[in-house]
């Protein structure tokens, strides 16, 4: 590890359950959070970074999504709305990317929040939201594993308020 | 094992901004937790609505109520998308109601783009169906009409129905647009039945009660004739004098940064320094294309008063009128000359009245002396919040001769224009009269150019 250090473009990571990961620095800077804490340490650390929320299975594949974007143009900081893609224009690499169980999923995206990579927070969320569009209440139960908890009665009474989105 | 609802706050708002508005009621349905989940987030809806709608926000107006308009707008939409005709008739209160609004705060984007605008267009353009259901239900399609396209059973739904097929527009291009402009025999008969022309209406497109509501199925009318006139006639002065109805809600959806301006402030009036341009709420100032159209006068009175005629039963139309019409191209430059308070009852006094005068001048028939005039007249707001212009025509050695009554079709400062009628001075019952529509092409006025 120590002679791993001496070369600044190469970063030491320490993941939740204590694996070391050597990745590149470009890559790992597409996650604001460690780019923030690179700068801030501004090379006078040799020990490895901790990642306390992420484990070395999910870091792997962030670290993949991170390796396959490190070119890419660094994100603008309009976020509104407008300027958001549609859910319909996932790339097909990161369709591809975002097949993985749901627990996969679930966990990459929360890593995204937490390393602040926004681009992949913003793949995870299109995906998800993809595997609930058009769905049927009870398709999307079955899909996340969902228990209707509802009495009979109550599930009448939330059906009628949400008619409003029924087909007519 | 992480679930659904067990991601963190931020990231499930993210994920439910992404779906489809009418996803959240499936998602709403699935559990307790889900459902208080989002009746907790009412930020929801407004993400919702922002992003499938212009916004509605004026800056004068509290937030509306996201929640309730937005599903209002959804159980509308799927209403239009549905192919039941019977719920579509049931409906068209909401759905007349639901969309007047939706035009009402229609705005574009700085690049032109605006939501409103390209989902009525779907909906309405493309399909035939709900164009017949909802924006055919005037009276002109008693006579008129295919087997769809029905009145409405009572005057405010064929007003309202009227209204609505004014703001839309008569895409001329589109099979949907021809099949109205070839109701124009039976709009002819309304605009040329001088029994339309009375102290009531005070000879403009209102009510026949004297309440000084617009008659949107007058409206209507004119702008098919005026819309079927200008195909008919050669087309050397397009674009200029293409009446800007040819698109869905062209010239109605302003851009979202002019509206950012607060009230007309009322103190404005007594300021002494600042220039009547300046001060006027309806932008007169500058140069407006105008068409005017007429009947022969024998055709016209021969119409209202041969002796068949006058054997008409007063409380039905006159027969569908094919007779060609004339079509008069005429360039207007007018300036602001007077701002005064509304005091009239038939006013609001929200703005002032704005007085103007200035030129016409015919393009097409530099002859005609009906063409070529100085010309003055007035904007003021109705109690309906409709802007009303009046103009009246004052030839050489001051004699007037024409006036006109119109409405702005689209509010205030809309580029669709004014669309009303023309007719004698002293409102002579025998006439003539015709419609007229005029729009603005240009804030300067001609003698600026010739200025620089």
């Amino acid at each position: 590890m120590a002679e791993a250090s001496s070369d600044k473009n190469m970063i030491d990571l320490t993941t939740s359950d204590n694996a070391p990961i050597k990745v590149e620095r470009k890559v790992v800077e597409r996650s604001i959070l460690i780019k923030n804490l690179l700068e801030d340490l501004a090379g006078e650390t040799t020990e490895a970074i901790p990642i306390p929320n992420v484990n070395e299975a999910v870091m792997k594949k962030v670290l993949e999504w991170c390796d396959h974007h490190k070119d890419d143009p660094p994100a603008t900081q309009d976020d509104d709305s407008d300027s958001r893609k549609k859910s319909t224009d996932i790339d097909e690499w990161d369709q591809k990317f975002m097949q993985v169980d749901q627990e996969m999923l679930f966990e990459i995206i929360l890593a995204a929040n937490y390393l602040d990579i926004k681009a992949l927070l913003d793949v995870g969320c299109k995906t998800v939201a993809n595997m609930i569009k058009g769905k049927s209440p009870d398709e999307i139960r079955k899909t996340f594993n969902i228990q209707n908890d509802f009495t009979p009665e109550e599930e009448e009474q939330i059906r009628r308020e949400n008619e409003w989105a029924e087909d007519r | 094992m992480t679930e659904l609802l067990d991601l963190c706050y931020d990231v499930l708002i993210r994920i439910l901004e992404e779906i489809n508005p009418e996803d959240i009621a499936a998602c709403a349905q699935t559990s307790s937790g889900f459902s208080n989940f989002i009746k907790k987030n009412k930020r929801l809806y407004k993400a919702h609505y922002l992003q499938n709608f212009d916004d509605p926000r004026s800056p004068t107006e509290a937030d509306p109520e996201w929640v309730f308009e937005l599903q209002n707008l959804i159980r509308c939409q799927k209403i239009l998308e549905s192919a039941n005709n019977d719920l579509k008739r049931d409906e068209f209160l909401f759905v007349t109601s639901t969309v007047l609004s939706l035009i009402s705060t229609a705005s574009s984007s700085t690049s032109g783009y605006s939501h409103n605008q390209h989902k009525i267009s779907k909906f309405f353009l493309h399909i035939s169906q709900n164009h017949s259901a909802f924006m055919c239900r005037s009276s002109l399609y008693s006579r008129a009409g295919t087997e769809l396209q029905k009145p409405a059973s009572d005057e405010e739904s064929r007003q309202t129905s009227a209204k609505l097929h004014c703001l839309f527009g008569i895409p001329s291009s589109s099979s949907l647009g021809r099949r109205v402009l070839g109701t124009h025999p039976y709009a002819r008969s309304r605009v040329y039945d001088l029994r339309n022309y009375t102290d009531a209406t005070q000879w403009g497109p209102y009510r026949h009660d004297g309440s000084m509501r617009v008659d949107w199925e007058m409206i209507e009318s004119l702008m098919i004739i005026l819309g079927y006139n200008t195909g008919l006639c050669c087309r050397r002065f397009a674009p200029r004098f293409e009446p800007p109805w040819n698109d869905v809600l062209e010239g109605v959806v302003p851009e979202y940064q002019a509206l950012t301006i607060k009230g007309y402030p009322s103190k404005i009036l007594y300021e002494p320094d600042v220039p009547l341009r300046l001060k006027d709420p309806y932008g007169v100032s500058g140069v407006w294309s105008r068409i005017v159209c007429f009947l022969d006068y024998n055709d016209l009175y021969a119409y209202n008063f041969s002796a068949q005629a006058l054997k008409h039963p007063s409380d039905t139309p006159r027969e569908p009128l094919i007779t060609d019409e004339a079509i008069r191209h005429i360039i207007m430059d007018i300036s602001v000359t007077e701002i005064v308070p509304a005091t009239d009852k038939d006013d609001s006094d929200a703005l002032p009245v704005v007085y103007f005068a200035g030129i016409s001048r015919s393009v097409d028939a530099t002859w005609d002396p009906n063409a070529n005039s100085k010309i003055r007249g007035s904007v003021r707001l109705t109690r309906e919040a409709e802007v009303r212009w009046q103009t009246i025509s004052v030839f050489h050695g001051g004699e007037e001769r024409w006036r006109s009554e119109g409405i702005q079709v689209g509010g205030l400062k809309a580029q669709r224009g004014v669309i009303g009628t023309w007719f004698d001075k002293d409102f002579d019952p025998h006439g003539p009269a015709g419609p007229t529509a005029f729009w603005k092409i240009s804030d300067r006025n001609l003698e600026d150019d010739e200025e620089e």
